[in-house]
Formats: structure tokens, C-alpha cells, sequence
């Protein structure tokens, strides 16, 4: 199809006509009236759209890679898997749009307004977000690694799974937004507010936490390994669970922490008693009734223990719950053991070996690579995360994953296997 | 502690009457005072600030935290009667050639016909320079004690006594005291006129001592309408004065593009020679035209220019620089159109500013803002800033303000080593290799399978690609293509790195074909 000029586009667009799977590359249509038009599958890439009016415009699957946006209104557009690569976005609104699986990889949106923006599963990877509106946001699952979202303002935003390693928050305002198992590895986040957010079973580690705000915030359970809290805030924070190994916590204030399982203020506490709970010091009592009943040939690890340095070996046939944190750990599983690892339960550079069924529900973050070698069979359930490595047997180990399961997997072969 | 000369009150610089300075600069927090035109931390009198500040509120522009200008539109670090004197064009930028005045048309219609209204040597003007005189800088007489700076010309237009700028009606040039010959309708005396007016540009293209070639460019002149029954040109000596005027704007350039030097650091000396032919030949003009007002001015910072090529320094600096400032401020006022440098000197230097701090590894926009907000917003006060006062100002870390300082400490070095001859072919070519390795990145980039998001390699390609955009925004601006950079900046990244190189044909072929 032949390419369009900015005249004949103004003149479909009057008549309504949709511009659907065109050939727009390059197109100067900056500052023009185009709500609600339909541009669909449109190649727009290196286009001008700066200032342009597409309140309501259909640009799903699109391709706008390296075009200039700035300016422009966007406000409840759709662009659903749009390809945004590079595109410069600055001041743009998109208040309400949908950028649900788009990519927005390197682009600019410094001080864009995305407020109650759907980026779910959105690629943000390197994008700059620079005192960028985001309130009520969604970026479920997005990617935004290595992103910066300095001064970004991200009240009550959805960052539930999503992948934020090495991104940059600093000065950032988080206050009562969900970033559930997010993973927040590596993140600059100096003077960061998430005060009342909610950062259960979160991997924070090796996070500069610097002057943070986290009062109020929920950290159940969350990875601080090796971060950086010095003169952060904490009170008020629930902290059952929470890990922070190597961390620096110089000048922390701890006053209210709740300390529960539930984290329904049930124990509280504050300063040296709140400090020694955060170091895992002082294990919390976990209600006598959580504990499940057990078979003669199971073993269980409660919530709130933590075991280091240990060595453990389970023989064929027998089976153990783990809803505690093992940290460094080895351990050895028979033929057919079945090591199922809780929700709350968290294995650290840890290195399970041997023919058993590993079901995962908590988290396994493996420093120590490989970290699961030779298992028959590992299951993973949504609430399951594990970032390493998987050595399978010669005879291949069967994953089960269920949707919504939170992976950084490597998969090799055993050296025994290959090239059989 | 010393006192800058008046001229050099009239840019960013803290208002605060306690303010006190040690004699090893030491920033005091947020009061500090800065000269707009050299940086230099200033200190008021013992007896209070100086008079300037007083009659020229508005050129204070306060740098406590939150109290700036926005970011990304820096406070201009100077004031001068362009900022406020009514214009029909853009100061420091030349407009379109001036269209053919109807006869009866004042000349006020003119950029500098308005101008002229605020003429130092009106007696507003003289009461305010007695008021406000700068100390006489070493150059020859005739080039100081009367020297009015900008601010002082600033302070002394009508109805401004109160410091509050006002606006200037315009005036008829007829109502200033220069000396223009009667204005005759005789076509030999225009005609007379326009030709001395044409030789005299002519020679800016040609080497001094010879007489200008009849096939060199100049400007457009009006010719006789083949309509015309009777062949004669319906213009006057108003006309002849906008066309002068025009003239003037488009070839004072290199005198521009010298003082915006002069105003961002210490340039080297060189750069006088650079527009010491366009200076001349404007000289000749003047005199021509017989308007003696303003070739005294032309001859009294020819002086001063001269005394800085008479110098030992490399470097024109201290007082040789201040004179030279004081001696084009008179220029400024007289023709704001020609020799105004706030609006072009300031949109050069927002950008090679926020450049040079996007260059800083670890500083991202909070920190720019923060550094904005401070009041941060020339070259000239991260010279002499220190990175603890950096830090105090802006709440970022000392070993980031320490990374600031040594950026434009850098820049300062490499820029003061430039020379006008060599370096504009230098920056050129550097130019060139950036758009080289803008499109090899970008091919590189583009050649990426498209699936593979989040990949180092990608990664490490948008660094390099994005480096390389903001060297480019800074050799742009050093080369006054701020309108280009703004353009460029719309379009793809392959389609950018075309831009700048056919931007470097053109300037590469211009600057040969200028070439004596």
C-alpha cells in the first residue's frame, strides 16, 4: 500500500475513515486533531506525533519504534502491544491507556502522566521514566529492568511480579503500592517512599535503601540480603519473615515493628528487641495450629527458623516441608523424596541434590550455581519463585509451572547426558 | 573580597545584604552571589549592594532552593536593554532583510531605529553612568571612563527610575541625536549611499586591504521595478538605514559568536583576530553612512580589542576581558539587533550546561533539577563553584558534585585551548565522527533480533547511542545550531546522524568558501 501523506491522513481522519495497517513511517502528524482514530498495525516508525491529540486512538500492535511522541495526548488510548522501542514519550498523557504487553524498550517518558495506566507484562526495559506520573498504575509482571524511575510518583501503582533489577528509584514514591514478589535485585532506591507498600516475599537484595521511607510498609518474608539500609525508616513495618544477611542497618529506626505472622499487629515491637527480630535473632512464634499434622516419615521447618550451614540429607521415600529459611545450605534428596518448600519458605544459595520431586511454593534464589542438580521432577506454583539454575539427570527432569510462577532459569544438561 | 565592575552585576547572582565572602571563595550556602557574566563570587560593599541591584531589581534572580527558574530554561546570566527594548525582530538573531519602508513610515518601524531610543549619551543615560561608573579598565581612554555598562543603560531609560524595566516607545530615528546627513530624495544620494554601504560588507568576504570584488556576496539591494514608467526607486534614507541596520545583524556574527566566548570563559586570544575584518568593515559603513555614534562606539571596543592583541596573555581575561565586555555592552545598547547576546548566549548555554551534566556518570534528572532548583544554571557558576557548596546547595553527595565540578572543569579546559581558525574545523570533524558512530551504533542496534529485549548488548549499544546524542547536543550548540539540535532531535536515529553530516558538508563548504 502505498505511503500516506500528512494531508490525505487529515482528510481520512475528518472522514472518519480508519488508518488501520498503513505504511506511516516517518510521517510528520505532529499537533494534529486525530482522537479516537483507528491505527491499528500501522508502521509509524520515526514518525512525528509530537503534540499530536489521539485521545481514544486504536495503535494497538503498532509500530512506533523510535518515534517522537512527545507532548502528545494519549489519554485512554489503546496500544496493546505496541512496538515503542526508542520512542520518545516526554510529557506525554497517557492517562488510562493501555500499553498491556507493549514494548518500551530505551524509551523516554520523562514526566509522562500514566496514571491509571495498564502496562501489565509491558517490556520497560531501560525506559526513562523521570518524575514520571504513575499513580494507580498497573505493571504486573512488567519488565523495567535497569529502568530509571527517579522522583516517579507510583502511588498505589501494581508492581505485583514485576522485574525491576538494577532499575533506578531514587526519590521515587511508592506509598501504598503492591510489588508482591516483585524483584527488586540490585535497585538504586535512595530516599525511596514506600511507606504502607506492600513488599511480601519481594527479593530486595543488594538494595540501596538508603534514607528510605518504609513505614508502614509490609516486608513479610521479603529478601534484604547484602542491601543497604542505613537511616532508613521502618516503623510500623511488619517484618516477620524478612531477611536481611549482610545488610548494613546503621541508623535504622525501628519503633511498632510488627513482628506477627499475619501481620496483624499481633506482636509488636520496637528498637533493640525490633532489631534483634529483624536479624532473625529472635524467632517469632508461629501459631501452634498452622503447623500441619505428620506423616511418620515427614519432616517440617517452621516459619521463623532459619538454618545456616547445614548439612541435610533425606532418604528415598520420605518427605519434608520446609517453611522455613535455609540459607547456604546442602541438601541431598533420595530417589522419589518430595521436598516441598511452603509459601513462606525461602532457600538461600542453597544446593539441593538428588532424585526428588522439588515443589515450590516459596522462593529459591540460588547464588551457588548450580543450585538444584538432578531432580526428577520440580513443580512450581504461582505463588513459586526461583531464580537459578537446574542441572537435570541424564534422563531429563520434568518441570510442572503453573501460570503466574516467577522464574530466572537456567536449564543445563547433566555433562553425563549430553550427546547421549 | 573585591568588587566586580557594575557590568558585571547583571546576571544569576543571590540577593542578600548580609552576604559576606571570604577571600577563599568559600560559598556561603544559599546566599551566595555570583556574577552572570564572569562567575566571579561577588560581595557587596561594605555600605550595601552595590547600585545597580538596587535600581535593577528584576536582574536578581534569587537562588535559594525551589526559588529558580524551571529547569531546562536557565536564568538568564545577563540583562542587558535588548531583554526590554522594544524590537520588531529577535535579539542576537538576525531577521529577515527589512522590507521596503513606505516613505512615510518612521524609522522607529526598525529594529534599531527603537534601539537608538535608549542611546547611552541621552541624558537619562549620562545621569545614570555618573551614578554607576565602572572603575577604567586598562585600555585606552577612549574606550572607558564614559562607558556605560548594560545594566547602567538598562537603569536609565524613561520612566524607569524606580528599577521597574519600561517598556520604550518606539521613536523616529529623525529624534535621536545622530548624525545622518538631511535625507534628500535624490536618487544619486541614495544611490551614493547604498553602494558605500554595499563596498564596506563587501570587503567582511575579502581580505582588508583590498578593494572588494564587484561578484561578491552582499546583500540584496531594492532595484527599479520594470514596472516602474519612471525607473526611479521609491525609497529614502530611512530605507537606506534599514538596510544598513539588516546588514549590520547578519555580518556582526563572528563578533557575536567572539563575545558569547568572552561571556562563557576566557577564549583565547585569537579569537579577537577572528572578528576584528567584520569589525572594520562595519567601521567603514558607519562612517559612511555618517552615523558618527555608532563608529565611535565600534572604534571604542576596536580599541579595547586591540589593546587585548597588544597583551602578552593567550588569554583574554581580567581586565582586558572586562573592558571588552564594557565596551560591547555600548554596542549592545545602541544596536540590540546586531549585538544583543541574551537570547542566543542563553539557549547555547542551557543546553551545553544540561550536555555537560548528562555527561556526569550517576547524576539523572532528579539531580539535574535539584541542581536547576539550586540556581545552577551557567557555565560560569560550576566554575567556580566548589562541590561541598554544590552538595550544600543541592542535597546530592559530594563525591556526585565532585564528578559535577570535574565535568566542567574539564569542559573549561578544552574549550579555553580553542582557537577560532582551528577549532570550528576541529569541532566540525569531531561532529562528523559522532555521526559516524551514531549510525554504526544504529545499524548495530537495528541489526539486534527483535525478541531479544533486555540484552546486554542492546543495552550497551542505547548507552553508546545516547552518549553520543548528547555530544552531538553540545558541539551543536557551541556552533549557535540550537534551532537544528531541536529539530534534529524529532527525527530516527539513523535519520539524525544523516542531518549532522549534511550539516557538516554545509558548514565544511560555507567555511572554505569564506575563506580568503
Amino acid at each position: 500500500m502505498a505511503k500516506l501523506t500528512r494531508d490525505e491522513v487529515v482528510k481520512m481522519a475528518a472522514r472518519g475513515e480508519r488508518l488501520a495497517q498503513r505504511d506511516l513511517s516517518g510521517i510528520d502528524l505532529s499537533n494534529l486533531a486525530l482522537e479516537s482514530v483507528d491505527f491499528s498495525r500501522s508502521d509509524l516508525s520515526g514518525a512525528n506525533l509530537g503534540g499530536a491529540k489521539m485521545r481514544g486512538a486504536n495503535l494497538r500492535n503498532a509500530a512506533l519504534r523510535e518515534a517522537y511522541i512527545a507532548g502528545a495526548d494519549l489519554r485512554d488510548a489503546n496500544l496493546d502491544k505496541a512496538e515503542l522501542d526508542s520512542a520518545n514519550l516526554d510529557k506525554c498523557l497517557l492517562s488510562s491507556s493501555n500499553l498491556s504487553r507493549a514494548n518500551l524498550e530505551g524509551a523516554t517518558l520523562l514526566e509522562a502522566v500514566l496514571d491509571k495506566a495498564r502496562l501489565t507484562n509491558a517490556q520497560l526495559d531501560s525506559a526513562n521514566f523521570g518524575k514520571a506520573n504513575l499513580e494507580g498504575a498497573s505493571l504486573a509482571h512488567a519488565d523495567i529492568n535497569e529502568a530509571y524511575l527517579g522522583g516517579a510518583r507510583l502511588k498505589g501503582a501494581d508492581l505485583r511480579g514485576a522485574n525491576l533489577a538494577g532499575a533506578n528509584l531514587e526519590e521515587a514514591i511508592l506509598i501504598e503500592a503492591n510489588l508482591d514478589g516483585a524483584d527488586l535485585t540490585g535497585v538504586h532506591a535512595p530516599s525511596t517512599d514506600f511507606t504502607s507498600a506492600s513488599l511480601v516475599q519481594a527479593n530486595l537484595t543488594g538494595v540501596l535503601l538508603k534514607g528510605a521511607k518504609l513505614g508502614k510498609a509490609d516486608l513479610r518474608r521479603a529478601n534484604l540480603s547484602e542491601s543497604n539500609l542505613d537511616s532508613a525508616v521502618l516503623s510500623g513495618a511488619k517484618i516477620f519473615g524478612v531477611i536481611v544477611l549482610k545488610a548494613s542497618l546503621e541508623g535504622l529506626t525501628l519503633e511498632g515493628v510488627d513482628v506477627s505472622p499475619d501481620g496483624d499487629g499481633k506482636l509488636v515491637v520496637s528498637g533493640a528487641e525490633a532489631l534483634r527480630a529483624l536479624r532473625g535473632e529472635v524467632a517469632a512464634q508461629a501459631p501452634a495450629a498452622s503447623i500441619p499434622p505428620l506423616a511418620p516419615n515427614q519432616r517440617y521447618f517452621g516459619q521463623g527458623d532459619l538454618l545456616r550451614n547445614a548439612t541435610l540429607e533425606f532418604s528415598a521415600g520420605s518427605s519434608v516441608i520446609v517453611e522455613s529459611h535455609f540459607d547456604n545450605c546442602a541438601i541431598t534428596l533420595g530417589q522419589g523424596t518430595l521436598l516441598t518448600l511452603g509459601a513462606p519458605g525461602i532457600l538461600t544459595n542453597c544446593r539441593v541434590s538428588g532424585p526428588g520431586v522439588i515443589v515450590v511454593h516459596g522462593q529459591i534464589f540460588d547464588g551457588q550455581r548450580p543450585g538444584l542438580i538432578g531432580p526428577a521432577k520440580i513443580v512450581i506454583s504461582a505463588s513459586g519463585a526461583i531464580a537459578g539454575t537446574v542441572v537435570q539427570p541424564a534422563d531429563k527432569t520434568i518441570f510442572a509451572i503453573e501460570p503466574g510462577a516467577r522464574l530466572r532459569l537456567t536449564i543445563t544438561e547433566h555433562p553425563q547426558g549430553k550427546g547421549n | 573580597m573585591r568588587r566586580l565592575p557594575s557590568s558585571c552585576y547583571g546576571g544569576n547572582r543571590m540577593s542578600a545584604p548580609t552576604v559576606s565572602c571570604q577571600k577563599c571563595g568559600k560559598l556561603l550556602g544559599p546566599t551566595m552571589r555570583f556574577c552572570g557574566m564572569c562567575g566571579t563570587p561577588v560581595v557587596p560593599d561594605e555600605d550595601g549592594p552595590p547600585t545597580d541591584i538596587r535600581t535593577d531589581p528584576e536582574a536578581t534572580i534569587q537562588m535559594k532552593k525551589g526559588a529558580v527558574p524551571k529547569p531546562g530554561k536557565p536564568a538568564p546570566p545577563n540583562r542587558s536593554p535588548a531583554r526590554t527594548a522594544p524590537m520588531s525582530g529577535k535579539a542576537g538573531q538576525a531577521p529577515p532583510p527589512a522590507p521596503a519602508a513606505k516613505p512615510a513610515a518612521p524609522a522607529a518601524a526598525s529594529t534599531a531605529a527603537s534601539a537608538t531610543s535608549a542611546t547611552p549619551g541621552s541624558p537619562q543615560a549620562s545621569k545614570a553612568t555618573a551614578a554607576t561608573a565602572p572603575a577604567a579598565p586598562a585600555v585606552p581612554p577612549a574606550a572607558s571612563p564614559a562607558a556605560p555598562s548594560p545594566v547602567v543603560a538598562s537603569a536609565a531609560r524613561p520612566g524607569d527610575e524606580d528599577g521597574a524595566p519600561t517598556e520604550i516607545p518606539p521613536r523616529p530615528l529623525e529624534a535621536v541625536s545622530v548624525d545622518i546627513p538631511k535625507p534628500t530624495s535624490s536618487r544619486s544620494e541614495f544611490q551614493r549611499l547604498l553602494e558605500e554601504v554595499e563596498t564596506g560588507f563587501e570587503s567582511i568576504v575579502t581580505p582588508e586591504p583590498e578593494p572588494a570584488p564587484r561578484g561578491a556576496p552582499a546583500v540584496e539591494r531594492p532595484r527599479p521595478k520594470a514596472s516602474d514608467p519612471t525607473g526611479e526607486i521609491p525609497h529614502d534614507l530611512t530605507e537606506a538605514r534599514a538596510l544598513f541596520d539588516a546588514m549590520v545583524v547578519e555580518h556582526a556574527r563572528p563578533i557575536r559568536d567572539f563575545m558569547i566566548e568572552v561571556r562563557l570563559g576566557e577564549p583565547l586570544r585569537a579569537w579577537v583576530d577572528f572578528s576584528m575584518p567584520a569589525l572594520r568593515a562595519i567601521l567603514r559603513s558607519a562612517q559612511g553612512m555618517g552615523i558618527g555614534e555608532f563608529a565611535e562606539k565600534i572604534q571604542s571596543f576596536m580599541k579595547a580589542l586591540e589593546f587585548a592583541q597588544s597583551g602578552s596573555d593567550r588569554l583574554v581575561r581580567g581586565q582586558v576581558r572586562q573592558a571588552i565586555i564594557d565596551t560591547y555592552s555600548e554596542l549592545t545598547a545602541y544596536m540590540p539587533a546586531a549585538f544583543a547576546l541574551e537570547q542566543e548566549s542563553n539557549r547555547r548555554e542551557s543546553v551545553i550546561v544540561h550536555s555537560l551534566l548528562m555527561q556526569v556518570p550517576g547524576l539523572h534528572k532528579v539531580g539535574i533539577d535539584r541542581i536547576y532548583g539550586a540556581g545552577l544554571t551557567s557555565l560560569a557558576l560550576f566554575y567556580v563553584a566548589r562541590p561541598s557548596d554544590i552538595s550544600e546547595l543541592t542535597g546530592i553527595s559530594v563525591e556526585l558534585a565532585q564528578s559535577v565540578v570535574a565535568r566542567f572543569r574539564d569542559y573549561r579546559k578544552r574549550t579555553e585551548s580553542l582557537s577560532p581558525e582551528h577549532n570550528r574545523a576541529a569541532e566540525l570533524a569531531a561532529l562528523s565522527e559522532l555521526a559516524n558512530t551514531l549510525e554504526r551504533v544504529v545499524g548495530e542496534y537495528d541489526g539486534q533480533p527483535a525478541g531479544n529485549v533486555g540484552d546486554a548488548k542492546k543495552r550497551e549499544l542505547r548507552r553508546v547511542r545516547g552518549d553520543a546524542m548528547i555530544e552531538i547536543g553540545l558541539q551543536l550548540a557551541r556552533l549557535g545550531e540550537v534551532d537544528r539540535l531541536r529539530e534534529i532531535e524529532k527525527l530516527p536515529f539513523a535519520a539524525r546522524a544523516a542531518s549532522v553530516r549534511v550539516f557538516v558538508a554545509e558548514a565544511q563548504k560555507q567555511s572554505r568558501g569564506t575563506k580568503p
